[in-house]
């Protein structure tokens, strides 16, 4: 790992205005993720961990603070398209088919129609779904589509990924063969990558850190080193290091929920 | 098993308004034959529908001209609702202005803009395609504005990619607004057809369903006037199947249950 910066969020607070007065989600929030390093951030519901990713992604400002992506602002970060966004749903363009869905980025970035095909089609072929390609969104299952977004997410090779919860509506059996599929991807791509989840293994299982969330304001009360032997595979699972860190990251989760919320 | 619920599913929906219509059509045409009514009062459904076969050819033209007004009409208003509300949705305030005002203007009836507008177009297709696109608009625009105005979650992907007005309008705002614009045509198109006749009933060009109507009515002959209107219906009937059509065709990316 390098020593530049993947993201960085310095003294970040977010305070929402409600019908009913100020409502403080985030709450002084100082977070570090080398470049290249996968983190997943894990807390109680309503814990302010998705307002957290889009600060990270400029699609909320913070109230008080700042946050760098990829060494820039968020801000300049979006412009310049140094990270990509993987939405809980898989927001394809329902009109549109696979390869246009994924080569839609390309499309924004002006280029042309060629080399965004070769693109896409490169991007498809990595998460298996080739074949697939003139389909449109409806006519696959919600794990082939959200394959779909994160190709789509892969086409612009951004240094940075921003994961809210893209496998939180998938079975369990879906939802380990994607968490496989993404380690894989991971080995080629090299990103640094900000997950989000409510799973206490998926985040054990991907991570080199899991950073755990107090419940309401989301304050940072743990941020645990994982080490499994790499590469990540099904026998991970079975590793003594990883039901270790599971009993730590439920000791602290459970102390999070009995919390009182403000 | 799959054949059989299709079958269920066309009977249960077209047998309602199949046998509505047979009921209307009998007790008319009973009505008619039992009180001995004069065919210039109230023709009876046969003789209407006779008069509509023989006078076909003259019917067929002059519906073809009406059908040409409306829809020039019609596509004007379309354009117009297109080009107004993509300048002004994404302005909260003003879309807003323009929507309480085309509220306002579908109450505008016919009649009322006839005069105005043979003012500056005179008498003639001119006139009746501006009243057409004026009656239009109000309705299409806020379909259409309604449509442009409409948030889901894929504008924060088009934020996210720091995606520019241009492609935000072509890949998300316009093709996400087609149910819109289809159900405003679905709306509009049948009531082009009446706009038109209407103007034509009040002065247009000869050879149209509306003249011919005002010509037939005043010379008290009532058939041939029935058979005029049974050609407004069909005309209207077939512009409204013609705009499902199109709408079927844009919708193809929706899944077949919706």
């Amino acid at each position: 790992m390098s020593n530049e910066i993947g993201l960085e969020a310095i003294g970040v607070s977010k305070i929402f205005d409600t019908p009913t007065g100020t409502l403080l989600a985030v709450d002084d929030v100082n977070l570090k993720v080398p470049a290249g390093e996968f983190i997943s951030v894990i807390g109680p519901s309503g814990c302010g961990k998705s307002t957290l990713l889009r600060m990270f992604a400029d699609l909320d400002s913070p109230t008080t603070g700042s946050l760098n992506v990829a060494n820039l602002p968020s801000s300049e970060a979006r412009i310049q398209r140094k990270y990509a966004f993987v939405f809980q749903a898989p927001t394809l363009l329902p009109w549109k088919s696979v390869l246009k869905n994924v080569a839609l980025p390309l499309k924004i970035m002006g280029k042309g129609k060629e080399e965004r095909e070769k693109v896409a089609k490169e991007m498809i072929h990595l998460v298996g779904l080739e074949g697939f390609e003139n389909r449109l969104p409806w006519q696959l299952s919600g794990g082939m589509q959200q394959r779909v977004s994160i190709a789509r997410a892969l086409t612009v090779r951004p240094p940075v990924l921003l994961m809210d919860e893209p496998f939180g509506a998938l079975d369990e059996i879906t939802r380990d063969r994607m968490n496989q599929e993404l380690v894989n991807l991971r080995a080629t791509q090299h990103q640094t990558v900000m997950f989000i989840t409510h799973s206490i293994s998926e985040a054990v299982f991907l991570s080199d850190r899991v950073v755990v969330m107090s419940a309401r304001p989301g304050r940072i009360i743990a941020d645990i080193e994982i080490d499994l032997p790499e590469p990540r595979t099904a026998e991970s699972r079975l590793h003594p290091n990883f039901s270790a860190h599971v009993t730590a990251i439920r000791g602290y989760l459970v102390d999070a929920y009995n919390a009182p919320q403000k | 098993m799959k054949k059989e619920s299709k079958l269920i599913f066309w009977v249960t929906r077209l047998a309602p308004p199949i046998l509505t219509f047979s009921v209307f059509i009998a007790i008319w045409e009973s009505y008619v034959y039992f009180k001995d009514i004069s065919v210039i009062l109230l023709p009876s459904p046969h003789k209407v529908a006779g008069e509509f076969v023989s006078n076909f050819w003259q019917l067929n033209k002059f519906a073809r001209n009406t059908l040409f007004e409306a829809a020039i009409g019609l596509f004007a208003a379309t354009l117009l609702s297109l080009v107004i509300a993509g300048s002004t949705y994404s302005s909260r305030k003003l879309s807003g202005i323009l929507e309480n005002y085309s509220a306002l203007a579908k109450a505008l009836p016919t009649v009322a803009i006839y005069p105005i507008c043979t003012v500056f177009f005179g008498i003639g297709t001119k006139a009746i395609v501006a009243i057409v696109t004026i009656g239009i608009f109000p309705i299409m625009f806020l379909y259409v504005l309604r449509g442009f105005a409409g948030v889901s979650e894929h504008d924060a992907l088009m934020e996210s990619l720091s995606a520019g007005k241009k492609h935000r309008f072509v890949d998300l705002v316009l093709p996400r607004s087609v149910s819109y614009l289809m159900a405003g045509l679905r709306a509009s198109a049948p009531t082009a057809i009446i706009i038109t006749i209407v103007a034509e009933y009040f002065g247009g060009e000869v050879r149209t369903l509306g003249a011919y109507i005002r010509r037939e009515s005043s010379n008290l002959h009532t058939l041939e006037m029935w058979g005029a209107i049974l050609a407004a219906c069909v005309l209207g009937l077939a512009v409204f199947g013609c705009v499902s059509l199109i709408d079927r065709y844009f919708s193809k990316w929706r899944p077949a249950s919706d």
